[in-house]
């Protein structure tokens, strides 16, 4: 094969992939990556990807084959695929289901196809202690209680693990899904959503991995149906107390299910029944520094058939070493994105599960389930005095500076006048500046200090039309239900968050009636340190085809 | 026409400066007149820069150059006079530019003394050729030509007739003097931007090769440390040596390139690979080089008969290597006095020319430009292009807003490719080459040429500069020109 100048992909050698934004089928070749590479920046003209072992580990365990990815590379490629990037496709993807961990009798076996791999893990120093008798050149013995733990080295080492042990049953719990909606409206599970429950559940090691999915898609109602398709005991750990209350709102909506059935194991109330909704806060909640956890236990006090680790990606690193000695149990991780910014996405990976469903953000909004969006990065100039403090502040309080730029604030008075009369969020990571903007504008503010009454209060009245402009701060990132928002307003953001910046934009993508648009403006201060990191921020929404038009403020 | 005298001034980017700098340095007891309001001539260097340094300010240091409009109108009052010669003085001025090496020529290879002396004499009347100074023990006069004359069109030639199929044993391609070319021009500019030292060995140190390692984005070189050992850059450092584009400084004991290099990379890539040729080749061989890439240009995918293209090259220019002299036996090949004429027929052809042009296929085939066979020969792809018979529409570079630029195969020349490396520091070499533009590589780009030039050759490839880029780019200019000294400044006297 030649240059072939139509093709939008360049495969280079180091295994980054190029991908030329303008060119004929760059869509259709984004779409393709998104499947077994991951995107590294998102500039004009070329976006850069990269083959990474995890992402080409999670292709395969989501069924794809190195012929087939080799053959997609070729497909877009205007110049030869590098021989080398060929090799690594087939190496990666030939060491998934290369070790596979075996029931073997009380005991978990550990098997190889080639002798030669099973001496290189058992060598490994961090692997030491972790296996009993060797039971021939390709097959040794671990103890059942250091699968996870042995999962998490050899997929640090670069040798995934397919986990084909099976998982104990919870007790059983009659349930089904509803047939109308608490409004008596006929409701039945969309198709994607039926996909990524068969997905989770089918397969030799079906049962646990992660289904990713845009904010707005319901995944809620993913992580009930399966729930319900198993039909055990359930625990569902979720990030905060409102997400808790909406969780538990939805699962009595939509299933068979009563009060008495679910249970909220919360700072309030202490409640242990067939389906126990907590958070994280709780759980790795602890007495003092040096403490353990108090409220682990709770994995353990019951005959869990499955847990639910809802927005998975900020799993804290306490939980991952508990949901190693999990590894029995059955394990469904939601979140709209993989990308972790502590990088512990292989342990993800080794403990929750592979990638069991994904579906790009645009193809929901092709099929109408989630509203259009339009993004538009504002910079916004420091004044000359704000810019000499800029110069001369360090690296982090640069980035404050910048993010409470005071020029945002008539920026934000254009962008509500010109989106008069429609449902809009202010989001921010500052509170002091959060309530300063409230205050000028006279409209509510919900921080993490807000009362969950006062929160639940705010947000009724924003979802009832009352009121139609409402400030969040990080609180608002996560799951919780705003669906009439169509226009988000970002004057700050956490650092280089990729997921707060998903996050957010999920925040007005529910599907609207009417057109189904949504705007999500982000305010950066231009030429300084919070503009840098705003390409950071915007990689994940590039991956899944949100381009960030850009509109310069004088 | 006034004499001018070459100064040194010192240029601010306003006048208001002044005052500013006088403030800090006390500059004024070391500068002169003034020809701008924003110039003054520097009367002590060494003074000027020791106080500057004391005051914290290092000006950028430029070196002031012929101004293009300048140049181009030169060149067209050179073309209109051509046109008004004489078809035989013209004929003679041909001759002399197709037989010049670096606009020197060597009177007995280009004319007949005698039968031509009237035409070299309106040359030289003209200003086109100037005579040089006479070398002992040198055979025959040289002359200068004037730089800016416009390149005649190669004799026409037709050799269409010793077109042919290629033939099975037609030997491999030898290594790329494209590739050549684009790794000269990388190293060249990695050269100026380190300036690397030589041990007493007169190698490159091992430190200074890793720093040209990571200049040029070579992980093996950075590893390594052995410029001279490493196969692909030890290789274009011989190809400068061969062309004399690097030199040594013998107090600093740094390899420093030529300023000429740059006008050997000049042009589109087959120019430049045109010059390169020229310049690696054999000085007596440059003559062929016109008919070989008419032949390779007529046999296009095909190959060349080696027999049927001397002798169509006899038939249609038999003077292409030696003019005829006249004599009164009839014409003879140029003689020296005392020698023995020898007559200007088909025996010396085969004699002298035939054997001359077998050399120059032999030396084409090295340079990577011709494979062979017995009696036939084909263009390399480098080689079909250098003939223009392969001529596809380059790829787009792209510029990104991180200041990355992409450079795709085959989509800069070696000119550009040059100039580009001297704007950033290469990323990687792959498939795309990464580079990403730098600061500190724009102030030595500020030392030759402008911003908008930097900008300028970025366009000349890339479907668009984001206005960050552009932005950037004059910011980082603006500020680094603020106080510069340009050396060679022409001024009356």
């Amino acid at each position: 094969m030649s240059y072939v100048p139509d093709n939008p992909l360049i495969v280079q050698s180091d295994h980054t992939l190029l991908l030329e934004v303008q060119a004929p089928r760059a869509t259709e070749a984004r779409d393709a990556l998104l499947a077994f590479a991951e995107l590294i920046k998102s500039p004009e003209y070329v976006h850069t990807w990269r083959l990474t072992p995890l992402s080409l580990w999670n292709a395969a365990a989501a069924g794809h084959d190195a012929d087939e990815v080799c053959g997609t590379l070729t497909s877009f490629a205007k110049y030869p695929v590098p021989e080398v990037v060929r090799t690594t496709v087939r190496h990666h993807m030939g060491r998934y289901g290369a070790l596979r961990l075996v029931q073997d009798g009380a005991w978990l076996r550990l098997e190889a196809d080639l002798a030669t791999d099973l001496t290189e893990v058992t060598t490994l120093k961090d692997a030491d202690g972790l296996f009993g008798a060797v039971l021939g050149p390709t097959a040794v013995q671990v103890h059942p209680r250091r699968r996870g733990e042995l999962k998490q080295i050899l997929v640090a080492a670069g040798h995934p693990v397919q986990d084909l042990v099976g998982y104990e049953d919870g007790d059983a719990l009659s349930m089904a899904l509803q047939t109308a909606d608490a409004e008596g409206a006929a409701w039945s599970l969309r198709d994607y959503q039926v996909q990524a429950v068969d997905s989770f559940t089918s397969g030799p090691t079906g049962g646990s991995g992660v289904v990713v999915l845009p904010c707005g898609a319901g995944k809620t109602l993913v992580g009930i149906a399966a729930m319900v398709r198993l039909g055990m005991r359930t625990l569902i750990l979720c990030t905060g107390h409102t997400a808790l209350q909406q969780w538990k709102r939805e699962i009595l909506a939509r299933t068979t299910l009563t009060e008495d059935d679910v249970g909220e194991y919360s700072s309030r109330v202490k409640e242990l029944r067939p389906v126990t909704l907590t958070t994280y806060q709780l759980l790795t909640w602890r007495e003092n520094k040096g403490a353990a956890p108090a409220h682990f236990r709770l994995f353990y006090e019951a005959n869990w058939g499955l847990i639910v680790y809802d927005e998975v990606h900020l799993l804290p690193a306490p939980i991952f070493r508990e949901a190693a000695y999990l590894q029995a149990r059955r394990r469904l991780g939601l979140t709209a994105t993989l990308v972790r910014e502590d990088g512990r996405e292989g342990d993800v990976f080794a403990l929750v599960g592979p990638k069991r469903y994904d579906l790009p953000w645009k193809e929901l909004e092709r099929q109408g389930w989630i509203a259009t969006a339009r993004c538009v990065e504002v910079r916004v100039p420091l004044s000359d005095a704000d810019r000499i403090k800029y110069v001369q502040a360090g690296g982090r309080q640069k980035f404050a500076i910048a993010a409470k730029n005071p020029r945002k604030v008539p920026v934000i008075d254009t962008l509500l006048e010109r989106h008069e009369g429609e449902p809009i969020l202010i989001l921010g990571t500052y509170v002091e500046q959060l309530r300063w903007i409230a205050r000028r504008l006279g409209i509510e503010v919900v921080t993490g200090t807000t009362k969950h009454a006062e929160r639940d209060d705010i947000f009724g009245r924003f979802r009832d039309g009352s009121i139609s402009v409402l400030a969040l701060s990080k609180v608002g990132n996560f799951a919780i239900d705003l669906p009439g928002a169509s226009v988000a307003i970002q004057i700050a953001g956490t650092w280089g968050s990729r997921q707060e910046e998903a996050q957010r934009l999920g925040r007005v993508l529910r599907p609207k009636d009417g057109s189904n648009q949504a705007l999500f403006y982000t305010l950066v201060t231009s030429e300084s340190r919070e503009q840098e990191v705003a390409e950071w921020r915007q990689l994940f929404l590039a991956e899944q085809g949100y381009p960030y038009r850009v509109e310069l403020i004088s | 026409m006034s004499r001018l005298r070459a100064v040194t001034v010192l240029e601010v980017a306003t006048a208001a400066l002044w005052d500013e700098l006088d403030a800090q340095a006390h500059i004024g007891s070391f500068l002169g007149e003034a020809p701008s309001p924003t110039q003054r001539v520097v009367v002590d260097e060494g003074g000027l820069l020791q106080a500057l340094a004391g005051a914290g300010i290092s000006p950028l240091a430029r070196f002031a150059r012929r101004d293009a409009a300048e140049i181009a109108a030169h060149r067209e009052d050179l073309t209109h006079a051509i046109d008004a010669l004489r078809a035989e003085v013209r004929a003679v001025l041909h001759s002399a530019q197709r037989h010049a090496l670096e606009d020197i020529v060597l009177d007995l290879h280009a004319w007949d003394p005698r039968r031509d002396a009237e035409a070299v004499t309106a040359l030289h009347a003209l200003g086109m050729l100037s005579r040089l100074p006479d070398q002992p023990g040198f055979p025959g006069t040289r002359y200068r030509l004037d730089p800016d004359l416009p390149l005649p069109a190669d004799p026409p030639y037709d050799f269409c007739e010793a077109a042919m199929d290629e033939t099975e044993d037609l030997e491999e391609p030898g290594p790329s003097i494209t590739a050549l070319l684009h790794d000269i021009a990388s190293l060249a500019a990695a050269i100026q931007r380190i300036g690397p030292r030589l041990t007493a060995k007169s190698t490159v140190t091992k430190s200074d090769a890793r720093k040209l390692g990571d200049q040029l984005g070579d992980s093996s070189l950075r590893s390594a440390g052995d410029l001279e050992g490493h196969d692909r850059w030890g290789r274009a450092l011989n190809a400068l040596r061969a062309l004399h584009a690097v030199s040594t400084d013998p107090i600093k004991r740094e390899l420093f390139i030529d300023h000429g290099l740059e006008h050997s990379l000049e042009g589109t890539t087959e120019q430049a690979t045109d010059r390169i040729v020229h310049r690696l080749m054999d000085r007596d061989l440059h003559v062929v080089l016109p008919a070989l890439r008419a032949a390779l240009k007529d046999a296009g995918d095909g190959a060349v008969d080696e027999i049927v293209f001397l002798d169509l090259l006899r038939e249609q220019h038999r003077d292409v290597l030696f003019p005829q002299w006249d004599s009164p036996q009839g014409p003879i090949y140029p003689v020296l006095p005392g020698e023995l004429m020898r007559p200007f027929d088909d025996e010396g052809w085969e004699r002298h020319e035939e054997r001359t042009l077998r050399a120059a296929l032999k030396r084409a085939t090295s340079l990577g430009l011709i494979r062979r066979a017995p009696g036939v020969f084909a263009g390399t792809p480098d080689g079909r292009q250098w003939a223009g018979v392969t001529s596809a529409a380059p790829p787009p570079v792209w510029v990104t807003s991180d200041l990355e630029l992409m450079v795709p195969p085959d989509a800069v020349t070696p000119w550009e490719r040059f100039q580009l490396e001297r704007l950033g520091t290469c990323l990687s070499r792959d498939v795309v080459d990464r580079y990403r533009l730098q600061r500190e590589a724009l102030r030595r780009w500020l030392s030759t040429h402008d911003v908008e030039e930097a900008l300028e050759l970025l366009a000349r490839r890339a479907p668009g500069i984001p206005d960050g880029v552009v932005h950037t780019l004059q910011t980082w200019a603006r500020s680094e020109s603020r106080v510069s000294l340009v050396r060679g400044v022409l001024l009356p006297q």
